[in-house]
């Protein structure tokens, strides 16, 4: 009787126009390769994110989608979005 | 009316009907094939009775209880009804699939179809400096196209930080229709104070401010709670 766990990126979506990259990792505890139970963890990649430490598929998604023109759209869109500040602290 | 009892049957063919008035029973596979409209129908008039009782006598944990299939030949699994370890059922409507609350079939806007729960892990950024530690936890639960989210952020170290607070690693791509919408948060440590949160569409993120508008405590110690509901896909 073995158990074993595992870590799987089941789920790699591109969401919305800022081509935002959704990534959900399961981890799957198995016994004997049956799975006993299976919990997500996720992230999210804005164009704007460093992707450096993600995994071959999302860097590939990564290349395909966050273009130069992706990335200063939604750099302008944050500006866009950010609300008015008070600059003082409590 | 005649009668004939029979010890053994062998394979029958035949393209006439077979009427039945009381059970029929059968050891193997009922297979049913051909025909049009409804292929398999179950008339009952007792409300005592069930239409159709399926029962897993093996009492096998996620046993397969009913399978819905498509395609031609023996067809591919798009979704299943399982046994819950003799505790109810797991209805599986496949990862395309809905539950619809109409009488006469499917419409997106009364299409259930999406649930799922888990963790992640958001950032707090300053809008000047940096902090010297920080413990980040995230909660969600996705149902439908409205996602919640709970979030511990607590500032182990302030370093120099300053400035405005964007929260960001949020699940799921904000899709709503207006930026800013507001959610709340409350410093849990020191003051019990509470200030809002503000999720943008088209992002992953949004601000945490005072009520008021101004910037947030960069304080160590500080711990906030953030309780935000908002739209993804």
């Amino acid at each position: 009787m073995a158990i074993t766990k595992r870590t799987e990126q089941d789920k790699i979506e591109m969401i919305g126009t800022h081509k935002i990259i959704q990534v959900r990792t399961a981890t799957v505890i198995e016994e004997d390769g049956v799975e006993l139970s299976r919990t997500f963890n996720r992230h999210t990649i804005a164009p704007d994110a460093d992707s450096s430490k993600e995994s071959a598929d999302v860097k590939a998604m990564v290349a395909q989608f966050h273009t130069d023109a992706i990335k200063a759209a939604y750099t302008k869109h944050l500006e866009d979005s950010k609300p008015v500040l008070d600059t003082s602290e409590e | 009316m005649s009668e004939i009892k029979v010890d053994a049957l062998s394979t029958v063919s035949g393209s006439g009907s077979i009427t039945v008035s009381n059970n029929l029973t059968a050891s193997g596979i009922v297979g049913v094939n051909g025909g049009t409209g409804g292929q398999v129908a179950t008339n009952f008039s007792s409300a005592s009775a069930m239409g159709m009782k399926i029962n897993d006598t093996n009492s096998g944990n996620l046993g397969g209880m009913l399978g819905f299939y498509s395609g031609s030949g023996a067809g591919t699994l798009r979704a299943n009804i399982q046994n819950a370890n003799n505790a109810g059922v797991h209805f599986s409507v496949g990862t395309g699939g809905s539950i619809v609350f109409t009488q006469n079939g499917y419409t997106a806007a009364n299409a259930l179809d999406d649930y799922e729960e888990g963790d992640f892990t958001p950032t707090l950024t300053p809008g000047g400096g940096s902090y010297n530690g920080l413990t980040l936890v995230g909660k969600y639960t996705k149902i439908g196209r409205l996602v919640s989210v709970q979030m511990r952020l607590k500032i182990d170290a302030s370093g120099n930080a300053s400035g405005s607070a964007t929260v960001g690693g949020l699940p799921f791509a904000s899709v709503g229709s207006w930026n800013r919408m507001p959610n709340k948060w409350r410093e849990n440590t020191a003051t019990g104070a509470c200030g809002q949160f503000v999720v943008n569409q088209g992002s992953t993120g949004g601000f945490l401010q005072n009520d008021d508008g101004s910037n947030i405590a960069h304080t160590t110690g500080r711990e906030y709670l953030i309780n935000a509901v908002y739209y993804s896909t």
